[in-house]
């Protein structure tokens, strides 16, 4: 029989949420503090939209890759615009340029030819797959960062965390979870939200909410200091990949910050104009990943960073100089202790025969079989925990080629 | 409080856009019939929303401007971006003050089944047109009619890339070496008819695309630039095959031949019946409740004003006021009804902007998403409250919280909001508990 989780880390926090009331000058914010049982960070970053994997990580070696893309392919390095030369076979966004120091320092992996592992070309559903983990069809019910939370030690009390202003899926679940967003509102004062736990308490949703949100608000004033980087009052760049990187940078390297923090950056369902559009995406995300090696600071070597995508995109272009809803893409993963400096991947090649069903590129790992290594060999949560109980029925999702940390 | 009033305060805030003294009144013992005649009468939001352009003016504004860099950035700035904010404002007014509150309700529904969305920010003067011109006119007429006026819409057109997409065997497609554009075909089939399960393969969709050819809308050159027209130039020669039915060559005629299939489409019926009763009634809307709808939808052949009124009498919908969390933009709509709405845009637009919820500008095609873990986290339940606070301090005028829980909640008040309002140590206070409390947040 399965051991159960150590952890009854969610009992826990649903009774200290619930202590609230009762005790309300106790509060929650005493909970941030105190030792932490592990070191170990994870950022996830999902792109949303379906990256272009063979724009992001261009396999400028295979002699279809030019044919196939025409006007949308990334020339080779050297052209104009090039691409920048990583292994001789696969080649980065020139947008990409601020990740090659990470690269060269062995700090980059990049894994291709990676997807969920039943594609489909639903973002919706595709998505469902990539958070809950499941292998197939209707997700999970939990996203599968929340299942890990479970297996944190009794004794760690710091939250998942999502940047942004909700919880995605991946982030769903039992265990609960906060989420920071930069904001310019008013604070709110303590007794008027005192009263509302009290009001809340006959609401499960709402008094756990407030509960999870009071701590989170604390942390992060803590941890981020004041309201230098929330006052901007422009949406447009509190929302910016680069705002919400330097933040989550900091949540995670705090002592007492959070231990998964997740981001959702859009924009990357490029069916048409698909040249501009990347260079403009690619590059927020590159610099954006660039700032957090620094925001980390020593906590950087405990980290790891992953960044994935629903789905890739048709080899083919379109007829309106974009890409249609594909397969296969490219992955991230960065971290102090990456094993990096190299693109893992059985490489199918795109050869018309290659293709999945004629049109993607073909995967050839299973994405869950990344995320199984991660939470096994970065956060060592047992091998039996990981198959059966955060990626159920994922046996044949192999870890993919190589070490993925050191 | 009796079982009248208590079903009065559900159809002012769960059908409705919210309650406040005079329209618990209003209401009055007969709820349903409330709804039911609104779905008989005028379009009261219409008084609100009237002399703003036509979705044809502004496109063809825009196609003189287009070819010159300076005078597109001056449209941009001069004429689409203040629209956009008229356009917002006055819909918003629309909503607090229309006298007709569950047909708008039903509008924005519809509104958001079939997103448009200004994260395309060409569309930013065309989106509330869109609304005005697709949706509004349909929302008790037949779901064939609204895809119809929908899948035509430039709006729609522009948005999900239709009007790039050519025939590869068209002339302009052989010349051009132009193709297929498959993102609206897919979305009509996966997120307005049949569902993600609704039995439809790839096939399907790159054959639907090439019955969709040639929507697009006319350019400058042409007196009626801007409406839908169909161009024979970009359409995919030859018969195309959808959900096994063979489409002989036939222009535009396949595509509304096509629609009228979809639109009666068993998966279809379910597809919708699911999001409505998800909208109106609860995240996980009992079986029996789809199924009803899914029914009424088939054998009135997708009329919605049945449809709306076998959703009204439900019993389901009836039984517990709270069941669903406001969206933002509801919370924020309901907050005006009770405090009034500002008068300058700016800050009758700061409560959807700070919870995140502009009005069309959903994220994706699916449009904004509809259940309570979607809209509450701990972060943007900090942020409801904050919210709140903020418009009760904005407040110009005096407002009695305990005259207000009387007469807007009093059926379903709990004690323990009611006395917190009531020993609450100011106004101010007392009505940020009030509109902060699950009876306001919740519908």
């Amino acid at each position: 029989m399965k051991v159960k989780p150590m952890s009854s880390r969610r009992v826990f926090l649903q009774n200290s949420a619930a202590a609230i009331g009762l005790s309300a000058v106790a509060g929650f914010p005493n909970l941030a503090v105190g030792r932490v049982a592990t070191e170990k960070r994870l950022l996830f970053v999902i792109l949303r939209g379906g990256l272009d994997g063979l724009t992001a990580v261009p396999p400028y070696a295979d002699p279809h890759y030019r044919p196939a893309r025409g006007a949308l392919a990334v020339p080779p390095p050297g052209e104009r615009d090039g691409a920048i030369d990583l292994d001789n076979r696969f080649g980065l966004h020139p947008a990409l340029e601020r990740l090659m120091p990470l690269y060269r320092r062995g700090e980059l992996l990049i894994m291709h030819a990676i997807s969920i592992p039943a594609p489909t070309r639903s973002h919706f559903v595709a998505q469902d797959l990539l958070e809950t983990g499941a292998p197939k069809g209707e997700p999970l019910r939990q996203g599968w960062l929340n299942r890990a939370l479970s297996y944190f030690p009794v004794t760690d009390t710091r939250l998942g965390l999502s940047v942004g202003y909700e919880i995605p899926n991946v982030l769903r679940g039992n265990n609960p979870v906060a989420s920071w967003a930069p904001s310019w509102l008013p604070e709110t004062r303590p007794d008027l939200l005192d009263k509302l736990a009290d009001i809340y308490q006959d609401d499960p949703l709402l008094s756990k909410a407030l509960a999870e949100g009071r701590y989170a608000r604390e942390m992060s004033n803590r941890i981020i200091g004041g309201k230098d980087m929330m006052r901007s009052g422009n949406l447009r760049r509190e929302r910016q990949f680069g705002t919400l990187t330097k933040a989550a940078g900091r949540l995670l390297a705090a002592p007492d910050g959070a231990r998964l923090a997740v981001i959702e950056m859009g924009g990357w369902d490029t069916h048409t104009n698909q040249v501009n559009r990347l260079k403009r995406n690619l590059k927020l995300l590159g610099n954006g990943l660039a700032t957090i090696p620094d925001s980390l600071g020593s906590a950087w070597r405990d980290t790891v960073v992953v960044v994935a995508t629903e789905f890739g995109r048709t080899v083919h272009t379109n007829g309106t100089k974009g890409t249609d809803h594909g397969t296969g893409s490219a992955a991230f993963i960065l971290g102090g202790s990456v094993a990096g400096g190299r693109v893992a991947s059985y490489w199918p090649g795109l050869a018309p025969n290659r293709l999945y069903k004629n049109r993607d590129l073909a995967a050839t790992t299973d994405i869950r079989g990344l995320f199984k290594a991660v939470l096994r060999d970065h956060f060592g949560i047992s091998h039996v925990d990981v198959e059966t109980s955060i990626f159920p029925d994922s046996a044949g999702a192999k870890t993919p080629p190589g070490k993925i940390i050191i | 409080m009796g079982m009248t009033e208590k079903e009065a305060f559900i159809a002012a805030n769960r059908f409705g856009l919210g309650s406040d003294p005079e329209i618990l009144d209003k209401i009055g013992r007969d709820a349903r019939g409330w709804l039911i005649n609104q779905l008989h009468s005028e379009d009261d939001a219409l008084n609100y929303l009237n002399g703003l352009p036509a979705s044809s003016h502004m496109i063809s504004e825009f196609l003189r401007v287009r070819r010159d860099a300076n005078r597109r950035q001056k449209f941009n700035k001069e004429r689409a971006a203040p629209l956009y904010r008229t356009e917002i404002y006055r819909r918003t007014v629309a909503a607090v003050k229309t006298e007709t509150p569950f047909r708008e309700r039903l509008v924005r529904f519809w509104s958001n089944h079939f997103t448009i969305s200004i994260t395309v920010s060409r569309l930013r003067s065309i989106a509330g047109a869109y609304e005005r011109e697709a949706i509004r006119p349909h929302v008790t007429g037949r779901f064939v009619d609204l895809l119809t006026a929908v899948t035509r819409h430039p709006t729609m057109l522009i948005y999900l890339d239709n009007v790039q997409s050519t025939g590869p065997n068209s002339s302009f497609g052989r010349r051009r070496r132009r193709g297929l554009n498959e993102n609206l075909a897919r979305e009509i089939l996966e997120l307005h008819t049949l569902g993600a399960g609704g039995g439809y393969t790839q096939k399907d969709v790159t054959e639907f695309a090439k019955i969709l050819t040639g929507w697009r809308f006319r350019s400058s050159k042409f007196d009626d630039a801007g409406n839908f027209a169909f161009a024979k130039f970009m359409h995919e020669p030859g018969p195309k095959t959808l959900l096994g039915k063979t489409y002989l060559e036939n222009g535009v005629n396949e595509g509304i031949q096509a629609l009228q299939v979809i639109a009666r489409h068993p998966a279809t019926a379910k597809f919708v019946a699911t999001k409505l009763a998800r909208h109106f009634i609860s995240d996980t809307p009992p079986a029996e409740a789809v199924e009803k709808l899914s029914q009424i939808f088939i054998e009135s052949d997708g009329d919605l004003t049945a449809l709306s009124q076998a959703l009204v009498v439900l019993p389901y919908a009836w039984k517990e006021p709270f069941i669903k969390i406001k969206t933002p933009a509801e919370l924020s709509i309901s907050a005006f009804r009770l405090l009034g709405v500002p008068g300058r845009q700016k800050q009758a637009m700061a409560p959807f902007r700070l919870l995140g919820q502009m009005p069309f500008s959903a994220p994706s095609p699916a449009g904004w998403p509809d259940t309570a873990e979607d809209w509450i986290s701990p972060e943007s339940m900090i942020r409801r409250i904050q919210l709140m606070q903020l418009l009760v301090n904005r407040l110009q005028t005096d407002i009695d919280p305990r005259a207000l829980a009387r007469d807007s909640f009093g059926p379903v008040i709990s004690e323990n909001t009611r006395l917190s309002v009531e020993r609450a140590e100011s106004r101010k206070s007392a009505l940020a508990i009030l509109l902060s409390a699950p009876e306001f947040q919740r519908r």
